[in-house]
């Protein structure tokens, strides 16, 4: 350890300094552990619930939105059959005229369009349904 | 067990800790005194900054592991200290560590608790143109007279090492002194 100095520096310290240090020094010491921050156990649960709160109120906005959208979900649900059979053929109509007979071939590999082509799709006895059901005789006849 | 032994068991037991804590006071304050002093040259700033060292030692004395002594413990603690209080004067006062040195230096000329003749006020002079680790070194060595092993523990930093700083050290202070004697 630093031993008596060897070599002088010229530095003072004040008279009675030392004996007054111990006093003072336990009245800053006092203050300081007055105000003394939380402890370390305290400062881990302040953190440990700091933490949650926000992790429960996303837990609680993400159920809320669950319950929501399935709610509405459920409501606006259709099958198939709810929606009129005019409907889907304008539909068909309007948005199918946007491809072209190539684009339309590029989504169908050839085997699925051979495949289409000899299922019931093109039954005879359908067909012949489907056109008297929806095709005016009179103008056929009038041409 | 050794007293410093028993001394660190006594700060780590509840009952026993405010007696021991007088007792570690009581028998490092003037050395550490000194240590800071020569670090921070005001004798007030070196009050506040004991101060502060020994409330640092109360509020952690359970941190210390007992790898190194308790002297280099302390001295560590003072160093680490004093030269954080320096840098936050200096970052305050907007001004570099070298020019908050040159303004103490100045002051000194004023200080009451400063009686050095003018050798030691260009001793000063010369050892504050010296880098902070040599200036640290060369004060620890010169005035205080610890062995290179022991700095060596304070420091952290290896004994071949501080040997080099401390001899590059006085080259640079004989060379200032010698430069500057003349004007004196």
């Amino acid at each position: 350890m630093g031993k008596t100095p060897k070599y002088k520096h010229g530095f003072k310290m004040p008279e009675n300094y030392l004996e007054t240090f111990e006093s003072r020094l336990q009245t800053v010491l006092k203050v300081e552990l007055e105000n003394k921050p939380k402890t370390e156990k305290q400062t881990i649960d302040s953190k440990v619930i700091s933490l949650l709160k926000p992790l429960y109120i996303s837990i609680a906005i993400a159920a809320c939105l669950a319950i929501y959208i399935t709610i509405n979900n459920t409501q606006n649900a259709l099958s198939l059959d709810e929606i009129a059979i005019t409907s889907i053929e304008e539909y068909m109509f309007e948005n199918l005229s946007a491809f072209s007979f190539d684009q339309i071939t590029i989504q169908f590999p050839e085997e699925n369009i051979v495949d289409m082509e000899e299922s019931a799709l093109y039954d005879d006895q359908q067909l012949e349904t489907y056109l008297l059901d929806h095709l005016n005789t009179n103008i056929l006849i009038q041409q | 067990m050794s007293k410093d032994e028993q001394l660190i068991k006594a700060l780590l037991h509840p009952s026993k800790k405010e007696q021991a804590f007088n007792t570690l006071v009581r028998l490092y304050k003037e050395r550490l005194y000194w240590h800071i002093r020569k670090m921070v040259l005001d004798h007030q700033d070196t009050d506040d900054v004991l101060q502060n060292t020994f409330i640092k030692v109360y509020k952690n004395i359970h941190q210390f592991k007992g790898h190194s002594r308790l002297y280099t413990w302390l001295y560590r603690i003072a160093t680490n200290e004093a030269i954080n209080f320096l840098n936050k004067r200096a970052k305050r006062l907007q001004i570099s560590s070298e020019e908050l040195q040159n303004r103490a230096l100045e002051n000194l000329q004023t200080d009451v608790y400063f009686e050095g003749d003018t050798i030691q006020h260009l001793l000063q002079k010369a050892i504050i143109s010296l880098p902070e680790k040599q200036q640290l070194v060369f004060k620890m060595k010169y005035f205080e007279q610890h062995t290179f092993d022991e700095l060596s523990e304070i420091l952290g930093t290896s004994a071949g090492g501080l040997k080099s700083s401390y001899h590059i050290a006085v080259k640079k202070i004989t060379h200032f002194l010698k430069l500057h004697e003349t004007f004196y």
